[in-house]
């Protein structure tokens, strides 16, 4: 790659250096080397920091939903549960909903994550029509969380369920 | 190759003004000394500021709650974070160092002389706003370092008759050191003094290139003074090697010693000394020679003296001589303040040691 | 103005000169104000892998750290001076303590016979640590006065904890008969006074899955008696779980000032048992290792990170429990080679 002729300097200001000229190109390689070198050196560390720890996967832990003795046993109970979680450099309270259903009188019980598997909303148990329907898009689930009709790709999120000391505990 | 930059050149009419940027042309005299890389060396610090300050902004909390944990998770928890902010940490500490060595050259090759006043003056500002930038950045990790010695001088500012109330009020965001302190620290850090020390340093390598290089002041540089080597690549390659060799000076100090982070603020502590970065330790030891009523003289005198004599400079000595072997009064001034600084700055350290 | 310059110049000049007048009394004040070189330090080496051995060749290299101890309890004597020695390896870290003890103290609320009615009684020797749970600012600066809380005049109402149910600290509780014989130290954790007329609230055994020591009563008002002994060694302080068989006076054959055992002991499963111990006392001297994950992943346990300066304490009692146990004066910092 010929580099283009310098433009000659200004009356009476001097000269280039005849010397220094010929070497252009091979100094022009020379600095793409170290400047790439440079922006490597800056860019890998760079990007690998700002991923962090995005990408781990949390791990999953038991949160207490509450005394066996004081779930309803043929009803289904919304449970907002909160429990300390660390929350990057920050000890916080970490809250969510969960939806907890019995069918069996109180023997067993079944734990739904209440986010609705669509877009994230938090779905709302309808009495009258005996299912789930999430205020978003209006996706519907069976009270056990298969999906019935609307827009959700999938059934409800069941965690797994606990019973330890009279507390019913889920896995989130 | 060329298709694609014809292509741009024609949309964006760029190709005029970078090509007279490359080909800017570079004295050989200069391009023989070393100690011309040292303005360069100062803006590749401050780009490594810029970048490494950027990343950690990713993660940092300016709140009293959640700093110092913030800085710990980056410290400890982080991949490459302990790199980042040692990064960050020792960077600061070159830029002031190359600053002042910067400025110690042009002052010792009369650069400041006409019509270069104005430039001169830019670097001055420069110059504080650099310092603006360690006293900022100081406080953010919220430990016991960097609290104490922000009440310490935000209380130096507030000692300065009559208008000392309102600077450390204004400084503080209130009477005490708190969440209000944090953020216009932070802000001030982030984005005030970014921008300005931006649009300087344009201004400044703008002047730089219109006024051209001062005139060499020995023979053997006269000499060369005619001749010339193109700022691109010639210069350039300098520019990066000497780039590369201090980002590398940089990660081998960070390796060798993390950044350190002392334990969280406790403004109830009373055994804690307080001591400000090392930068500041010579005006900290200073100050204990002026105890009570002589107090005015090392917070106001002192500094205003200090910061006028560099402002008027240019215009105080306006003589053409500019070698610094017949300039005896410049450059004995220039060796009895480096020489106090110093001094003061081991007496410092030699109390807190 | 050039002139001007070098006159100003001079006046300044001047001025330092008349200040440095008080020079020598300006710094006699600064190295006054300054802090000794890293005291109250201790100093963690690496090692390629830690053991509960405290006569392992890496102790060697692990630099001292002598701490004099003084009463918690105001117009209690001193105490023994502690020397504090840490290693760690990839995954653990070990610590080992070694003080002086006249007596090897492993009465734990042991039942003695008088002939006629068992009394429990005796306290044994422990020495524990407190780690703060995540960075606490006024533990950092104040050590285990952060955690003290003794504002009430009564002796009775003072408890260890922290000021808001955020702020937990990592206890590694070893006790000489309790936890020693079965090669553990108890973790726990102190948090908030959450019970205001139990003073011991905040104090709080990490959780356990199994094991564990178990008190052995038969928890009658009246007539308290053991409901275990040992089937190997009557005669022991210590009884182990496993060694184990329902009391039997007959079998006994108690004499007066004989003893049972106030506690059947076994290793407990789960975060109660994360520090693993070893302590021997010999001639008057106690040598205690204990040895727990850098990171035990427990939400109730302290994480130690290496590099990482962390701020600690400890107390060691002989035979005295809680009325007069001796402390670290000072705050002191665990920093890594």
């Amino acid at each position: 790659m010929a580099a283009p002729k310098l433009p000659p300097l200004p009356a009476g200001k001097g000269v280039w250096d005849d010397h220094a000229i010929s070497r252009r190109g091979f100094l022009e390689a020379i600095l793409g080397v170290l400047a790439a070198i440079g922006a490597l050196l800056v860019a890998v560390p760079g990007v690998r920091f700002l991923i962090g720890n995005s990408l781990e996967s949390s791990a999953t832990k038991w949160v207490e939903l509450g005394k066996v003795a004081d779930l309803p046993t043929a009803a289904v109970t919304q449970v907002n549960y909160s429990t300390r979680a660390t929350d990057a450099w920050r000890e916080v309270t970490q809250r969510g909903t969960v939806y907890v259903s019995s069918a069996d009188g109180g023997a067993t019980f079944t734990a739904l994550d209440g986010t609705c598997t669509h877009l994230g909303c938090i779905v709302q148990w309808n009495e009258g029509e005996g299912n789930f329907i999430c205020p978003c898009h209006s996706g519907r689930f069976t009270r056990a969380g298969e999906v019935i009709s609307g827009p959700p790709p999938h059934r409800m999120r069941q965690l797994a369920v606990k019973v330890q000391n009279g507390t019913l505990l889920a896995e989130i | 190759m060329n298709r694609i930059f014809q292509w741009i050149d024609e949309r964006t009419g760029l190709s005029g003004p970078v090509r007279d940027f490359l080909n800017y042309p570079v004295p050989k005299y200069v391009h023989r000394n070393f100690l011309y890389t040292l303005g360069g060396m100062t803006l590749i610090s401050f780009l490594i500021q810029v970048v490494t300050g950027i990343l950690l902004a990713f993660y940092y909390d300016p709140s009293t709650e959640g700093a110092y944990n913030s800085v710990d998770y980056i410290s400890y928890q982080l991949p490459l974070g302990w790199l980042v902010r040692g990064l960050h940490h020792y960077g600061s500490s070159a830029m002031v160092i190359l600053v002042s060595l910067h400025m110690l050259r042009t002052y010792y090759f009369s650069a400041y002389k006409k019509p270069r006043e104005l430039n001169w003056l830019t670097g001055v500002l420069l110059f504080f706003l650099v310092l603006s930038f360690g006293f900022t950045g100081y406080l953010l990790p919220w430990d016991q370092k960097g609290y104490w010695a922000t009440k310490v001088g935000t209380e130096i500012a507030g000692s300065v008759p009559l208008i000392g109330g309102f600077l450390l009020r204004i400084m503080r965001g209130g009477a005490n050191l708190g969440q209000a302190t944090l953020t216009r620290f932070y802000a001030g850090h982030i984005l005030l003094l970014p921008a300005s020390v931006a649009v300087l340093i344009v201004a400044h390598i703008f002047q730089l290139r219109f006024h051209g290089m001062a005139p060499a002041i020995t023979e053997k540089a006269k000499a060369q003074s005619k001749t010339f080597v193109p700022f691109f690549p010639h210069w350039a390659i300098t520019d990066t090697a000497v780039g590369l060799g201090l980002l590398a000076l940089l990660v081998f100090m960070t390796w060798a010693n993390h950044a350190p982070l002392e334990f969280p603020a406790d403004p109830t502590s009373n055994s804690y000394v307080p001591r400000p970065e090392w930068y500041f330790l010579f005006y900290f030891q200073l100050l204990k020679y002026f105890p009570g009523v002589l107090e005015p003289i090392a917070t106001i005198v002192i500094p205003l003296f200090l910061f006028g004599s560099m402002v008027l400079l240019p215009f105080i000595d306006t003589g053409e001589e500019r070698r610094p072997w017949h300039k005896p009064i410049t450059t004995l001034v220039s060796i009895f303040y480096i020489i106090v600084i110093v001094v003061f700055t081991i007496l410092a350290m030699a109390a807190y040691a | 103005m050039k002139r001007l310059l070098l006159v100003e110049t001079l006046a300044i000049t001047l001025a330092f000169v008349v200040a440095a007048c008080g020079a020598p009394a300006a710094a006699p004040q600064g190295g006054g104000a300054a802090p000794a070189a890293k005291p109250n330090t201790l100093t963690a080496v690496k090692v390629d892998a830690t053991t509960l051995d405290a006569a392992a060749p890496y102790w060697a290299q692990a630099p001292k750290l002598d701490v004099a101890t003084v009463g918690a309890a105001p117009g209690k004597p001193d105490g023994p001076t502690v020397s504090i020695q840490a290693a760690y390896d990839g995954q653990y870290i070990v610590i080992r303590s070694e003080w002086a003890d006249a007596t090897n103290s492993l009465k734990d609320d042991t039942w003695t016979w008088d002939g006629k009615a068992f009394t429990q009684e005796g306290e044994q020797d422990f020495i524990g640590f407190i780690w703060p749970i995540g960075n606490n600012a006024t533990f950092a600066s104040k050590g285990c006065a952060a955690t003290c809380h003794n504002t009430n005049a009564d002796q009775e109402k003072w408890w260890m904890g922290s000021d808001s149910a955020d702020v937990r600290y990592d206890g590694w509780f070893w006790m000489a008969a309790r936890t020693n014989s079965v090669g553990y130290a108890d973790d726990i954790s102190w948090s908030v006074l959450s019970d205001p007329n139990d003073m011991g609230s905040p104090r709080v055994d990490d959780a356990v899955d199994s094991g564990g020591p178990v008190e052995n009563t038969n928890g009658d008002k009246n007539n308290p008696a053991p409901i275990f002994m040992s089937g190997k060694d009557l005669k022991s302080p210590i009884l182990l779980d496993a060694d184990k068989v329902a009391f039997d006076a007959a079998k006994a054959k108690l004499a007066t000032g004989d003893t049972v055992p106030g506690f059947v002991l076994s290793k407990p499963v789960g975060s109660l048992g994360d520090v693993e111990a070893s302590g021997k006392w010999e001639s008057g001297k106690w040598v205690v290792v204990q040895r727990r994950l850098l990171n035990t992943t427990h939400p109730d346990d302290g994480v130690l990170i290496p590099s990482k300066p962390t701020p600690f304490g400890f107390a060691v009692a002989d035979a005295s429990g809680n009325l007069d146990h001796k402390i670290a004066k000072d705050v002191l910092t665990l920093e890594w080679k």
